[in-house]
């Protein structure tokens, strides 16, 4: 790996770290705040109810969905690789600019029509159902913002993938 | 068309693309072609998120992590020797007895093999076992994590069928109490044929200790079964007071990982969730692909034209999942084969929670065959040995899984009895 790509990659390993313990802390944050509104369900309390749930999922899809970029940056996403390995460095090397073009192209695709459902719901001023009235494109901002980090992290995955198979090529 | 489907989505699987890329990238392509506006989609992938059951995902991988890192699998160990250890081979029966009481404290086949085997392998062989005959022990006894409640697996599998997750996690009780059962006669006969270690049976001061050292471990299953069932929580929140519990007696009682290591933890625990769940994300966009092109009716039509009875699909698609466990990881047979045929449990007039187990049988038995079962990977890692080693000694075991999973086919009463004496 050439020095550039290594110190590109130390940067992309720090924002992905700095994203799964942001991730963390918020998903530690809605296991505290879904026990809580259990306890105050549990004693009949007037301040618990659904506002709690809504808030919990919106904290876990966020934290969950920020994750994701994350694991596109250690590249830990399951996939099959076991024919890779019957295959010689050069085929491998095609499929790693296949698998991130793809992911690209998923997560960039996604990360536009998610938006959209942002916009629109912008438009609309829909909002949550409970008492807080949350304004439901927070929660919907989730996907494209996911997909837009997990894109960038892609981009940056194609180009090494195409620079190694250039390389290889002569 | 659904074949080319399906044999489009295997080779973006076998070309190395991850799972969700190629199975949201194909449904998100089929769904653009087929006119479905592109906002649409994103729309169901963001609000099909919208559940409280996802929730019980991330918070059950979290209490899993802890789990494996709090020192409770040590206690549960112990109280399982203290129980089993006096008999002849009675550290593989402890480890088919920890893994079962460890399976209901965790949902995770992985972490459930990584936690036992850390421990019991070097302990096996410290005491003369055969190295196969102990790898194969802990990655079999392992696959209980999934099918014993909680279990992750049975949750998605819930949140993709919209069934009882109550239900589901009953019906794998009797079944995954049989797995247990069968592999504690295999050890008791190998282990007298090959004249295992006998070794002294312990003090009473000793037994007690150890059993009174696992009751914090243990309060994790009872809190989670009587929340559930006796009413108090939803299946969210039992997963929720696990991870709690798993974090509280880890720090505080096993003292396994410090304060320090808290978000670094759950920061693996929330790659771990989200390697699943944008799968299952991957996995609405395929159903909804599915629906908006009426393919499960045509199917439907289909099977009826072919006079296919249930006893034949029930075969069928249990070689297609052990054939697709083979090269698939065991989530992603779950996720493409589910949906697909869903529409058909109607027809057959079969139980979907029945299915369940079935499905989690497959799962089990693709996390232990090779050349990509999970288990395998993880226990020679943990052993520093060739993976041929460890399929060499999970043989015997997977021979009594496909005789657990025939006779969980064809005996709906194993996975249904406890559904249905509790709920009906």
């Amino acid at each position: 790996m050439e020095q550039g790509e290594d110190s590109g990659t130390a940067k992309f390993n720090l924002l992905g770290n700095f994203e799964a313990l942001l991730g963390a802390g918020l998903l530690l944050a809605a296991l505290l705040l879904f026990l809580s509104g259990m306890g105050l369900r549990l004693t009949g309390s007037q301040y618990g109810g659904a506002w709690v749930e809504e808030v919990t999922i919106y904290l876990v899809v966020w934290s969950v969905l920020l994750a994701t970029a994350s694991v596109v940056a250690q590249n830990e996403h399951v996939r099959v690789d076991f024919f890779l390995g019957l295959v010689g460095p050069g085929l491998r090397n095609v499929s790693e600019v296949l698998a991130a073009a793809a992911g690209l192209a998923f997560c960039a695709t996604l990360a536009w029509f998610g938006w959209k459902v942002v916009e629109f719901s912008l438009m609309l001023d829909e909002r949550g159902l409970t008492i807080l009235q949350i304004p439901t494109a927070w929660y919907y901002a989730a996907l494209p913002a996911s997909m837009a980090l997990c894109s960038i992290r892609y981009v940056f995955a194609l180009l090494t993938a195409v620079r190694r198979l250039a390389r290889r090529n002569g | 068309m659904i074949l080319g489907v399906v044999i489009t989505l295997l080779l973006l699987l076998f070309m190395g693309l991850p799972i969700f890329a190629a199975l949201g990238g194909l449904s998100l392509i089929l769904l653009i072609f087929g006119h479905t506006p592109g906002i649409s989609t994103a729309q169901v992938a963001i609000d099909k998120l919208n559940s409280q059951t996802i929730v019980a995902v991330p918070f059950f991988v979290l209490a899993a992590q802890f789990m494996d890192k709090g020192g409770i699998a040590k206690a549960l160990i112990d109280m399982s020797e203290a129980w089993l250890g006096k008999l002849r081979g009675g550290l593989a029966l402890t480890c088919v007895g920890a893994t079962t009481v460890f399976a209901a404290v965790s949902g995770s086949s992985v972490a459930t093999a990584l936690a036992m085997a850390t421990i019991l392998v070097p302990a096996m062989l410290a005491r003369g076992y055969d190295r196969p005959f102990a790898l194969g022990v802990v990655g079999a006894s392992g696959t209980l994590g999934i099918l014993i409640p909680p279990s992750i697996i049975l949750v998605i599998y819930g949140l993709i069928t919209e069934s009882s997750i109550p239900r589901l996690f009953l019906a794998g009780v009797i079944p995954g109490l049989l797995q247990g059962l069968l592999f504690a006669a295999f050890i008791l006969l190998y282990a007298y044929r090959n004249k295992l270690p006998h070794p002294p049976s312990s003090d009473f001061r000793h037994f007690l200790l150890a059993n009174l050292k696992a009751l914090p471990a243990l309060t994790i299953p009872f809190v989670i079964f009587v929340g559930i069932y006796g009413g108090y929580t939803t299946i969210s929140e039992a997963a929720a007071l696990s991870a709690l519990l798993a974090i509280f007696v880890s720090l505080v009682v096993y003292r396994g990982c410090s304060f320090s290591e808290v978000i670094p933890i759950a920061a693996v625990s929330l790659r771990r969730s989200a390697t699943i769940i944008i799968i299952v994300v991957a996995a609405f966009l395929f159903g909804h692909w599915l629906t908006e092109t009426r393919i499960p009716a045509k199917l439907v039509e289909f099977v009826t034209d072919i006079d296919l009875k249930l006893w034949q699909f029930l075969i069928f698609m249990n070689i297609t999942m052990i054939l697709l466990g083979t090269v698939l990881e065991g989530l992603s047979i779950v996720l493409i084969t589910v949906p697909l045929i869903l529409p058909l449990f109607r027809q057959f007039g079969l139980d979907p929670v029945h299915y369940a187990i079935i499905v989690v049988i497959n799962v089990e038995i693709a996390m232990l065959t090779p050349p990509v079962g999970l288990n395998l990977f993880v226990l020679a890692g943990v052993a520093r040995v060739a993976v041929t080693e460890v399929v060499k000694g999970i043989l015997p075991f997977l021979g009594l899984m496909v005789i657990l999973l025939l006779a969980v086919t064809f005996m709906p009463e194993l996975s249904l009895m406890l559904p249905g004496l509790v709920f009906d």
